[in-house]
């Protein structure tokens, strides 16, 4: 059991944020609680746990953690290229910072139901900001890229999609939205479409994901439409302590 | 020479536009009700909608259409949709 700092998180909420991995039902949970809090000082703390072992979950529970997100992660084998319906759209990789300042702006409008939009001890502006960071991270990192689908007339960015390349021609797809004012006209399938062309164009056969299972949208599009496989379900939970005990 | 045919009305291509919704879903949709407001209708079904439109109406949509609010209804799109044929 460990607690990892998450720094783009901690930049959010302006505190120290940490992700508990490998929990360990059967340890001293207090004690590594209090070990984590005299050394990090954390005003939010995540773990999460594969959803078939409950008993965990309520191990969690009684340490005043709370249930946050459903996630599942889930794959597709990208075999063919998808026709996509023809809209005056393109979707291309982002290069420069003016096409990052775009999608940046879209970012803001497209996530509602990721955990920290739900969360009603959370401020209602935290998860923009959140995504904005990831995306920016994404743009910089070497291993990583984001695109965006866009007007090339107008310039007007729509939607946006980030991802990883992780080895053995394997894709870990991260973030990915339509801006609200272009939500549900079908555009959110062309970038889906378009960005599993893309990476099939590169080589890629597998891409993975993870979505909250409140997203019904994106629920019934991967899983309903597109085909892809739940390889695991988890319960994500969350604790947050007093900015009081926080550096 | 035969006459043109009287062009389809907001009304009548609405009515189309319904009796394809319900022929996928069998549910009828207030035309009048945004799609993102909509249990029935997700994204797939608006894309082939749209893609429907236009090969019904021999028209392409262009960024403004998807831009214009309208376009967000069944009622909206027939309007869009008169408004090009």
């Amino acid at each position: 059991m460990k607690a990892t700092l998450v720094p783009v998180d901690s930049e959010v909420l302006q505190g120290n944020v940490l992700a508990v991995e490998d929990f360990d039902a059967s340890a001293d949970f207090s004690a590594f609680e209090a070990e984590y809090l005299g050394r990090y000082r954390p005003v939010y703390v995540s773990c999460k746990i594969p959803l078939d072992r409950v008993g965990e979950v309520h191990s969690l529970e009684e340490h005043g953690f709370r249930l946050i997100e459903c996630q599942i992660r889930s794959a597709i084998i990208l075999r063919a290229t998808t026709n996509i319906p023809a809209v005056p759209y393109a979707f291309e990789k982002v290069t420069t910072d003016a096409e990052l300042d775009a999608v940046l702006q879209a970012v803001g409008t497209a996530f509602e139901n990721d955990r920290f939009s739900v969360d009603p001890l959370l401020p209602g502006d935290v998860s923009g900001a959140r995504y904005r960071s990831y995306v920016e991270r994404s743009f910089r990192s070497p291993d990583e890229a984001v695109y965006r689908l866009y007007d090339p007339k107008e310039g007007t960015t729509v939607a946006f999609k980030t991802h990883r390349y992780v080895g053995n021609a394997e894709a870990l797809l991260l973030l990915g939205g339509v801006s609200r004012e272009y939500r549900r006209l079908g555009l959110g399938v062309v970038n889906t479409y378009a960005e599993l062309n893309e990476l099939r164009r590169l080589g890629i056969t597998r891409a993975v994901t993870h979505f909250s299972a409140a997203n019904y949208q994106i629920f019934n599009l991967e899983i309903g439409r597109l085909g892809y496989r739940v390889l695991k379900t988890f319960a994500v939970l969350r604790k947050i302590y007093p900015r009081s005990l926080a550096t | 020479m035969a006459p043109p045919l009287d062009p389809m009305t907001p009304k009548e291509i609405a009515e189309l536009l319904q009796a394809w919704v319900q022929e996928r879903t069998g549910e009828t949709v207030d035309p009048g009700l945004q799609f993102a407001q909509s249990d029935l209708l997700d994204s797939f079904d608006v894309m082939e909608l749209v893609v429907f439109s236009e090969s019904r109406f021999k028209l392409s949509f262009s960024a403004g259409d998807f831009a214009n609010p309208d376009f967000a209804t069944l009622a909206g799109l027939a309007r869009v949709i008169h408004s090009r044929i």
